[in-house]
């Protein structure tokens, strides 16, 4: 009588268990309280007024140069927005937290890509992406 | 400065199961065997070497603001053509690149959960 394989994982079975371990190693990155400071600081960010209005204005000066209109002054009036926008408290606390949240996940991801045998993140990456800050 | 950053036991044991989960799934042994008989091949590691070595040597040349040559460009296009289709470069070129596709699957996972591009922030 013919045995059923049980002892030998399926490829299916086993794609699908490296789903839910990435579905789990991202619950567990976002519940560090690392990750959690960078979530609320991206959210502060978002929707704080100062912020808003100075992104306004460089959307402004970006568009200008789109339309070739006054280039050198919309590059100098960028420049300075830009200025103006990295130099707020709420902004420089965003930055910071970001780096500590990439120092988190590239430390994750060594530990990923050693036991994978490939570069995981470096690999994983789709083309045009942003992290959606 | 030591920048060691030590990670909670839970995290470096999900990080290491779902390293584990990818290799266990087969995804990368492909890439990986075409990877060990391309790095056996001295012939062509020692292409692609010239390959990287004439490329930064062009590219060098252009920023100091020199006007690359027709018979520069020719000379590089055609080295390009030879890596790209030597057997062992092209056979792992192409495993890496039926690679990414499952590992970009794997990281929109992870993404899912966090809001936020995983990739962006990882490298």
């Amino acid at each position: 009588m013919a045995m059923p394989i049980t002892s030998i994982p399926s490829p299916a079975a086993d794609q699908t268990s490296a789903r839910q371990a990435a579905r789990s190693l991202g619950n567990l990155l976002r519940q560090t309280p690392t990750y959690q400071a960078f979530l609320d600081l991206l959210k502060a960010v978002n929707t704080d007024p100062t912020v808003q209005q100075l992104a306004m204005q460089m959307r402004a000066h970006q568009e200008a140069l789109q339309m070739g209109r006054d280039v050198e002054q919309h590059i100098t009036e960028l420049e300075r927005v830009d200025a103006q926008v990295k130099a707020l408290p709420i902004v420089q606390e965003y930055r910071q937290a970001e780096a500590a949240v990439r120092r988190l996940f590239q430390a994750v991801d060594e530990i990923i890509s050693q036991e994978a045998g490939v570069a995981f993140a470096e690999n994983a990456r789709r083309s045009g992406c942003s992290c959606g800050s | 400065m030591d920048t060691t950053l030590q990670l909670p036991t839970a995290l470096q044991e999900a990080a290491s199961t779902f390293g584990q989960a990818i290799r266990a799934a087969g995804y990368v042994s492909a890439y990986l065997e075409a990877l060990a008989r391309c790095d056996a091949d001295a012939d062509a590691m020692a292409l692609e070497q010239r390959f990287y070595d004439l490329y930064d040597e062009l590219i060098a040349r252009q920023q100091a603001g020199e006007a690359l040559s027709q018979e520069q460009r020719t000379a590089f296009y055609n080295l390009r053509q030879q890596v790209q289709t030597h057997p062992n470069i092209s056979a792992r070129d192409e495993a890496l690149a039926q690679l990414k596709p499952v590992l970009a699957d794997l990281a929109d996972e992870i993404s899912e959960a966090l809001e936020v591009d995983y990739t962006a922030l990882a490298r």
